[in-house]
């Protein structure tokens, strides 16, 4: 007897082979199925729609590059949010560096403006009258450690298990466990002040 | 039982991330995609024409610096072996010793 995993599993497989074979129309059929959790998490992650799109460009070519060698020991969104996630953390990472970098020139007098700072995130996907809320909690995810970040964004963000958030991180489950943990201290620690001054304005 | 309340509270304010609606990329994302992945491979096979030590910026640097360092040297070489020698007058008896080379000390000389 069948689950709807096995046949979810079973399509998968499919999509796979024809992957591998090098069929367009397989090709498609990815791209469309999943460039929306791609580019949302990018999105999340980077908060900013331009990189975020970029990075999910990158991980469709990186999977049309390499699906060759793809073993199917893991699942393919496993595999997707392995290279959505470290792609936005490194492209994260590099624009935080040329910030730096610029906070440092425009110190010594080479430019007179900061560069790279970005605008507040807003999500497109919030309602108005959590706007203003929301915009803090991802400015408090943004500070949080880089594999905090990840199992917490896929955590809440994307409602994946802890089993699956391991896979993705390639971790145990009890590592993903003390990561969510410690993600929500520090946004605890970080969001107080804001949530004590929205009871008593 | 009041931090278990407070717990609560935290964890239906994280929980509220997962009824944001997921965003979604520009339209024409795939096409967009393709000519990406068109002009990727396009490089890639133009790259692949050239030899592997050529292929990284870093290799084809390094060889350039080679090449160039290698032309000076063998000009400062030329000009250092090209020297003026004095020139002596053409009329003199030192001038016809040296045209014909009878200066050279031979295995002979003490003969």
């Amino acid at each position: 007897m069948f689950t709807f995993n096995d046949i979810d599993r079973l399509q998968e497989s499919e999509l796979i082979a024809e992957l591998k074979a090098g069929r367009e129309s397989a090709f498609r059929i990815l791209v469309e199925t999943y460039q929306d959790k791609v580019y949302n998490i990018a999105l999340v992650i980077v908060q900013q729609p331009e990189e975020a799109e970029d990075i999910a460009q990158e991980v469709f070519i990186e999977v049309y590059q390499t699906v060759r060698q793809f073993r199917e020991e893991a699942r393919l969104t496993t595999w997707l949010y392995r290279i959505t996630t470290s792609k936005a953390l490194a492209h994260h990472r590099k624009r935080k560096a040329r910030k730096r970098f610029s906070i440092l020139t425009s110190l010594f007098g080479l430019n007179n403006e900061v560069l790279h700072h970005p605008p507040d995130f807003h999500h497109p996907g919030v309602s108005l009258e959590q706007k203003e809320e929301m915009k803090t909690l991802f400015k408090a995810i943004d500070q949080l450690a880089d594999t905090q970040k990840v199992a917490f964004i896929l955590h809440y963000i994307e409602e994946q298990s802890h089993r699956e958030i391991a896979d993705v991180l390639e971790v145990s489950v009890s590592a993903v466990e003390s990561l969510l943990h410690r993600a929500k201290q520090n946004l605890r620690k970080q969001l107080a002040p804001y949530y004590k001054e929205r009871r008593n304005p | 039982m009041k931090e278990n309340e407070e717990d609560h509270q935290w964890e239906d304010r994280f929980r509220q991330l997962g009824n944001i609606e997921p965003a979604q990329p520009r339209p024409f994302f795939y096409t967009r995609l393709e000519a990406r992945l068109k002009s990727r491979m396009e490089s890639s096979e133009l790259a692949a024409l050239l030899p592997w030590w050529l292929q990284k910026p870093a290799y084809a640097l390094g060889t350039l610096g080679v090449l160039i360092a290698l032309n000076v040297s063998v000009a400062i070489w030329q000009n250092s072996s090209n020297a003026p020698t004095v020139e002596t007058d053409p009329g003199t008896y030192e001038a016809f010793v040296q045209d014909y080379q009878l200066d050279h000390q031979t295995v002979y000389a003490d003969e």
